[in-house]
């Protein structure tokens, strides 16, 4: 059930499972999710759609990476819109750190540490 | 004519003590062999008026030949005329294979009557070459070679010029001792620091590896635990998972065992205890049961399969073979477009069998190529969809086919696509 104040959550993910599995998820937690396979489809949508009230953002991805990404989106838009690096890689915490995101999750993850992490950043 | 004798004695040995005294210092210079045995050959034409000097290294092929690798002074093609030896044969009786094989010097004092010069004779005077010695070259008690001088004059080289020339032979052996042990030592670092930017890089891609390893296995399991995690909230919530949710899961898990699975075969194929288990297999149902898999996972790719009539038999391991047929199959179909067809051809010729697969894809770059078979690596392309892996499958594959005693290969054109192909002996061969 979507409200009509619902926020919008971008998720930026190139893996279709995971991709697939986080929108029912985090759509059965109220979001509405949007999806990008890569950092260039994500500026795109923003550019056509708008700005999200919050990016979770893959960095491992082909044709724009989540540094990119990062890079392109803060030199672009609002600071304060906040991203959240879902990494495999064993530095997560030091990825998050490189792109100024607001938090982190490293895969694999348990859906209550995302959904408090959202929930901590969310506007 | 006794005073004429002495005098002409004396004089051989003035030359000889003025070449002795002159040789070690620009023995000393010499940067490589080959300068050092030219010099050898130049001073004593320079200093010591000698009509021809030249050094000779000994080959140890079963002629028995001695190599001329340096001369100087008038020697006009002589050098290239004659065929030297230090067998114990009529070519190496003269006083150069003499001098090796007895390693002593040989005195030459007349050529016009002389019956040791024989073979040589025509040529030698041809030249004005009356006399000579040739000095055997000792390095650590092993004859390398010859030092020979020539002189225009007979009857010479008296006692005192011998030793003096001995010594002389001794400090050009003990020079090209010395540069050989340089050039060892030289190699020696090279190889040395070879071994250690070897070991550097396989560390830095054992490293790299760990990295992607890592990163390769939780991708699917963040996918697995994130379904398996739905399905339980929704299963609590009093409905029920679909079906295609479940598929999806099982994708996971397979991808997760082939990436064990890869992690597996790369472990036993290093210790070198991956086994064969050899039986006679027909290659074209082998292919054709790959297919039939590789249909079900891509029912919308045009796969083409040519083969031989009659069955293609070799005494083969079918599942391993299998696994190589499948990957390079996997591999064509995941880096050529959707709607280009793949192509499988099994040749067969009296003594091998030959397995290609043929895609239309955007080829391997060419910088990329040689790397292709190598552990750990993976392409680098500006691929739209990032291909799961770990860089193992090719590695794999041509293990697989050299533990048959076969080979694997590929050719790539940019733009046009790539083929990849083995051969395998048709009988059992254990490597």
């Amino acid at each position: 059930m979507i409200l009509p104040n619902a926020k919008t959550i971008l998720v930026v993910e190139d893996d279709k499972d995971i991709q697939f599995a986080l929108k029912m998820l985090l759509e059965s937690e109220g979001y509405i999710v949007k999806e990008a396979l890569n950092g260039s489809e994500a500026m795109q949508f923003i550019s056509t759609e708008g700005l999200p009230n919050l990016i979770l953002l893959d960095m491992t991805m082909p044709i724009m990476n989540g540094w990119e990404f990062a890079a392109a989106f803060h030199a672009k838009y609002d600071q304060s819109v906040p991203i959240i690096v879902m990494t495999a890689a064993a530095d997560a915490k030091q990825r998050s750190l490189d792109v100024k995101a607001a938090g982190f999750v490293a895969k694999p993850f348990k859906l209550e540490d995302l959904t408090a992490v959202i929930q901590k950043h969310i506007q | 004519m006794k005073n004429n004798a002495k005098n002409r004695e004396l004089q051989c040995v003035l030359r000889a003590l003025l070449f002795r005294s002159s040789i070690s210092g620009l023995l000393r210079s010499a940067a490589t062999e080959s300068e050092l045995t030219q010099k050898a050959c130049e001073i004593a034409i320079d200093t010591a008026d000698y009509r021809m000097a030249w050094v000779g290294l000994i080959e140890n092929d079963p002629e028995k030949t001695v190599r001329p690798v340096s001369r100087a002074g008038l020697e006009s093609g002589y050098l290239d005329t004659i065929k030297l030896s230090w067998a114990d044969c009529e070519l190496g009786r003269g006083p150069t294979g003499t001098s090796i094989r007895e390693r002593r010097p040989v005195v030459c004092r007349d050529f016009s009557v002389d019956p040791k010069m024989n073979p040589w004779r025509e040529e030698a005077l041809k030249r004005g070459y009356l006399s000579s010695i040739s000095l055997p070259l000792i390095v650590e008690d092993k004859v390398i070679g010859v030092y020979t001088l020539y002189s225009e004059k007979p009857d010479l080289f008296p006692e005192e010029e011998v030793s003096l020339l001995l010594e002389v032979a001794s400090d050009i052996a003990y020079a090209i001792s010395n540069l050989r042990e340089k050039k060892q030592r030289i190699m020696a670092e090279k190889a040395l620091k070879a071994a250690k930017e070897e070991a550097e890089i396989a560390n830095r891609l054992k490293s790299q590896f760990l990295d992607i390893a890592a990163h390769e296995l939780r991708t699917p399991i963040t996918a697995f635990s994130l379904l398996v995690q739905n399905g339980i909230k929704v299963i609590k919530s009093g409905a029920s998972i679909d079906l295609a949710t479940c598929e999806r899961i099982s994708t996971q898990i397979d991808r997760l065992s082939s990436l064990v699975d890869d992690l597996l075969n790369t472990s036993l194929l290093e210790r070198g205890i991956m086994v064969m288990r050899f039986s006679p297999t027909d290659l074209s149902a082998l292919i054709s049961e790959s297919l039939i898999h590789i249909k079900v996972e891509a029912p919308n790719r045009k796969l083409i399969f040519t083969h031989p009539n009659q069955p293609v038999k070799a005494s083969v391991d079918p599942i391993r073979i299998q696994q190589v047929i499948t990957n390079l199959i996997d591999n064509a179909l995941k880096y050529s477009p959707e709607n280009k067809p793949v192509e499988i051809v099994l040749g067969d010729t009296p003594s091998t069998i030959t397995v290609s697969v043929t895609d239309l894809g955007l080829g391997i770059p060419k910088d990329q190529q040689a790397a292709l078979f190598s552990r750990f690596f993976r392409i680098q392309s500006n691929e739209t969809i990032r291909h799961p892996g770990l860089g193992l499958g090719l590695f794999i594959c041509r293990s697989i086919v050299e533990l048959h005693g076969g080979k694997i290969g590929f050719k790539s054109e940019a733009n046009e696509g790539s083929t990849f192909y083995f051969e395998l002996p048709k009988g059992q061969k254990l490597k």
